[in-house]
C-alpha cells in the first residue's frame, strides 16, 4: 500500500522538476549503449523466440521421422520462453503497446490527459519495482536452496531466474523513461 | 468486511484503474496484490508475486502463443492473404457481391494460419477493400465484410482467445481448437448468405463479378496451395494426436517461414519485422496474463465467484436466465473494455459459476469467442472497425459502424443458435482421441 502512496508524490511538481532536469543534462551516452538498450531486448526475444520455434521442430521432426525426440526438448522450449517472455515485456513498453484503455481519458482535456499518462507511469512503475523485487527474492530461495535444477536436463535455475529479475527491471527502466519524457511534456506545455 | 464485499470492491477498482488509462495487466497486478494482502497477508502475497510470474513464463502450455503469433505475423508480413483472397474470388466471384463473399471466405481461411483478429482483417482487408472499392461496391459492405470477417480470428482456431481462455480454466486447448471449427464454418457461411440476400434484395450495394474458368480456380489454388496444406498439417495434426498444441504452433512457424521463403515474398527486412510484431504481441499479452495470474488468487479467496453461483442457486434463478445476464453483461462490457481484459477479467469469475450452473467449459469456451467477436464491432470500441478505418482511410467511421450492422445481428443470430444447440461447438471435441 505505501508502495501505491508514492505514485501521486511522483507527480508533485518538486520532485517532477528534479527528474526533468537530471533528464535534460544531455550525458554522453556511447551510441553502442544506446543500441543495447534500444534494442537489446528485442533482439534477445526475438533470439529467444526462433530458437524455440527451431527446438519444436527438432523435437517434433526427431520425433516423427526417426523416433528419437530431442532429449530436454520440452524443457529447453520452457527456458527459451523464459528469455522470450522476460525481454518480449519490455520491447512491448519500449513501443508503448501494452494494452490500456484511454477512452475516457482521450475526452478529457490535454492537461487531464497529461496527468493520468504521468500517474498511470508512475504507478506502472511501483507495479513493475514489486513484480521485479518478487523475482529477487525469487532468486535469492534458489540460491540458499540446494538442488534447484531443472527436472530433465539438470541445468541449475538460478541463471534463468536472474533473467526474469532483469527483464523484470528493463520494464521498470523504460517506464521510467516514459515517465520522464512524460513530465518533461508536460512541463513544456 | 466480509470476502465477497472485498472481492466486488477488487473488480470496481480494477475497472477503475483500466478507465485512468493504467494497463490491463499492471491494474491487475496492483489489485491481486493488495487484495490478497488484505484477505490473507502481505507474506503470502509476496509469495504469490514472487512465485506465479516466473511460473507462468516458464510454463511450456503457455507458449503456444508466441509461436501461433509468430506463423500470423509472418503469412502476414509476406503478404499470402492476397493469394487467399484470389483464391475465394475464383471460387465466389461471379456471385452477386462476389468479391464481399470472397473476402468473408478468405478471412475464414486466414483466421486458420493467424491467431488474430485484427491481423486477419489488415491482411485481407489490405487487398480486398480497395478491389471492392475499383468495383463500386457499397463502402459500408466492403469495409462492414472485412471488419466482420476479421472477427472469424478469434473464433477458427488457431484463436488467442481459446489459448488463453484454455489456460485460465485448464480446459484442453486441442479440444478448443476443435470446438471452434465447426462454428467457425458456420459462422463464416451465415455471413456469406447474409451478403447474398442483402445484395439480391438491394442490386445498387455491389455488382456481379466475372466468372472464372477451371482454368484459372486450379491457377489460384495453386497459388496458395503450401498455405492449405500447412493448415491442414497443423490442425489435422493437433486434432489427430500427433502433436501438442506448443508443437503445433512451433510447426506452424516454422512452416509459414518456409512456404514463404520458397514463395520468394519474405526478405530479411519483413522477416525481422514479423519476428519484433510477434515479440511484441507476445510481451503485450503475457503482461495481462501474469495480471490476471496474480488476480485469480484474490478472486478465489474472496469467495467471489462461488458466492454467486450460490445465490444464483438461492433465488431459484433459472440457470438460462443467469447465462443470458452473462451474455448481456459481456456485450455491455464489450463496449468499453478491450477483449483482452474483458476476458481475463471475467472468465476466472464466470467460469466457477458456469460450471456450477452445468455448462460445458468447452461451449463456454466458443461462446466467450464469439462475445470477443461481438466485442471488436460494436462501437464505441469495436477494435476491428478502427483498424480498418485505418486500410480505408476515405470512409467515415460513421459508415463503416453502419456496414457493419447486419452482421453484428448475424452474429447475435448466431450466438442464440450456440446457446439454444450447443452441439455444434461440443460434438467434434467429444469425438477427440
Amino acid at each position: 500500500m505505501s508502495l501505491l502512496c508514492l505514485s501521486p508524490l511522483i507527480t508533485t511538481p518538486a520532485v517532477r522538476n528534479c527528474l526533468v532536469k537530471r533528464s535534460r543534462k544531455g550525458y554522453n551516452v556511447p551510441s553502442w549503449l544506446k543500441f543495447l538498450v534500444i534494442k537489446g531486448p528485442l533482439i534477445i526475444a526475438s533470439v529467444a523466440l526462433l530458437t524455440m520455434m527451431m527446438i519444436v521442430a527438432v523435437h517434433v521432426i526427431g520425433r516423427a521421422l526417426f523416433n528419437v525426440p530431442l532429449f530436454g526438448g520440452v524443457e529447453l522450449i520452457s527456458l527459451s520462453g523464459v528469455f522470450l517472455i522476460s525481454f518480449g515485456l519490455a520491447y512491448a513498453q519500449w513501443e508503448r503497446v501494452h494494452i490500456s484503455i484511454e477512452l475516457m481519458i482521450r475526452r478529457l482535456p490535454q492537461r487531464f490527459q497529461l496527468a493520468f499518462a504521468v500517474s498511470s507511469l508512475a504507478t506502472s512503475l511501483l507495479a513493475t519495482a514489486l513484480l521485479a523485487w518478487g523475482g529477487v527474492v525469487l532468486v535469492w530461495d534458489a540460491v540458499v536452496k540446494p538442488g534447484s535444477y531443472t527436472l530433465i536436463l539438470h541445468l541449475p535455475s538460478v541463471p534463468f531466474k536472474v533473467v526474469w529479475v532483469v527483464g523484470c527491471i528493463t520494464l521498470w527502466a523504460y517506464f521510467a523513461y516514459h515517465l520522464i519524457e512524460a513530465l518533461r511534456t508536460e512541463r513544456e506545455k | 468486511m466480509s470476502p465477497f464485499t472485498v472481492g466486488i470492491i477488487g473488480i470496481i477498482v480494477t475497472l477503475l484503474l483500466l478507465l485512468c488509462g493504467l494497463p490491463i495487466g499492471i491494474s491487475m497486478i496492483l489489485v491481486g496484490f493488495l487484495g490478497f494482502s488484505y484477505l490473507v497477508n502481505i507474506e503470502a502475497a509476496f509469495h504469490i508475486i514472487s512465485t506465479v510470474p516466473y511460473a507462468l513464463i516458464s510454463n511450456y502450455d503457455w507458449l503456444v502463443l508466441p509461436l501461433f503469433l509468430l506463423m500470423g505475423t509472418v503469412l502476414f508480413r509476406a503478404g499470402l492473404g492476397t493469394s487467399l483472397f484470389n483464391l475465394a474470388n475464383s471460387v465466389f466471384g461471379r456471385l452477386p457481391g462476389g468479391l464481399s463473399i470472397a473476402a468473408l471466405g478468405a478471412c475464414g481461411i486466414f483466421a486458420a494460419v493467424s491467431a488474430s483478429s485484427i491481423a486477419t482483417a489488415v491482411t485481407i482487408g489490405t487487398s480486398a477493400i480497395p478491389e471492392m472499392r475499383r468495383h463500386n461496391y457499397d463502402s459500408g459492405l466492403a469495409t462492414g465484410c472485412i471488419a466482420a470477417g476479421g472477427t472469424l480470428g478469434f473464433l477458427i482456431p488457431p484463436s488467442t482467445i481459446l489459448i488463453i481462455y484454455g489456460i485460465i480454466t485448464e480446459t484442453s486447448i486441442s479440444k478448443l481448437f476443435m470446438a471452434g471449427v465447426i462454428p467457425g464454418i458456420i459462422l463464416t457461411t451465415m455471413f456469406m448468405i447474409m451478403v447474398y440476400i442483402r445484395i439480391r434484395l438491394n442490386p445498387s450495394l455491389a455488382p456481379r463479378g466475372p466468372s472464372t474458368t477451371m482454368r484459372e480456380k486450379l491457377q489460384a489454388a495453386s497459388e496458395c496451395l503450401e498455405v492449405l496444406v500447412l493448415i491442414a498439417l497443423v490442425l489435422g495434426g493437433l486434432f489427430i494426436g500427433w502433436f501438442t498444441p506448443t508443437e503445433a504452433g512451433g510447426i506452424a512457424a516454422f512452416g509459414s517461414i518456409v512456404v514463404s521463403l520458397a514463395r520468394k515474398k519474405l526478405n530479411w527486412q519483413k522477416f525481422k519485422d514479423s519476428v519484433a510484431d510477434a515479440v511484441k504481441s507476445t510481451g503485450m499479452i503475457f503482461l495481462c496474463a501474469i495480471g490476471a495470474f496474480i488476480m485469480i488468487p484474490f478472486i478465489a479467496v474472496s469467495t467471489l465467484p462461488m458466492e454467486m453461483a450460490g445465490r444464483i442457486v438461492d433465488l431459484g434463478i433459472y440457470p438460462t436466465i443467469a447465462l443470458v445476464f452473462i451474455i448481456l453483461l459481456y456485450f455491455i462490457l464489450g463496449c468499453f473494455i478491450d477483449t483482452m481484459a474483458m476476458v481475463l477479467l471475467t472468465v476466472p469469475i464466470f467460469f466457477p459459476l458456469i460450471v456450477n450452473l452445468g455448462y460445458d467449459p468447452i461451449w463456454f469456451g466458443i461462446l466467450i469467442a464469439l462475445l470477443v467477436e461481438m466485442a471488436m464491432i460494436t462501437p464505441p470500441i469495436g477494435m476491428n472497425v478502427y483498424v480498418i478505418a485505418g486500410v480505408a482511410k476515405d470512409v467515415p467511421m460513421e459508415t463503416i459502424f453502419k456496414g457493419i450492422f447486419p452482421f453484428v445481428v448475424t452474429l447475435a443470430l448466431f450466438i442464440v443458435i450456440i446457446v439454444v444447440f450447443p452441439q455444434l461447438a461440443t460434438f467434434l471435441p467429444s469425438i477427440l482421441k
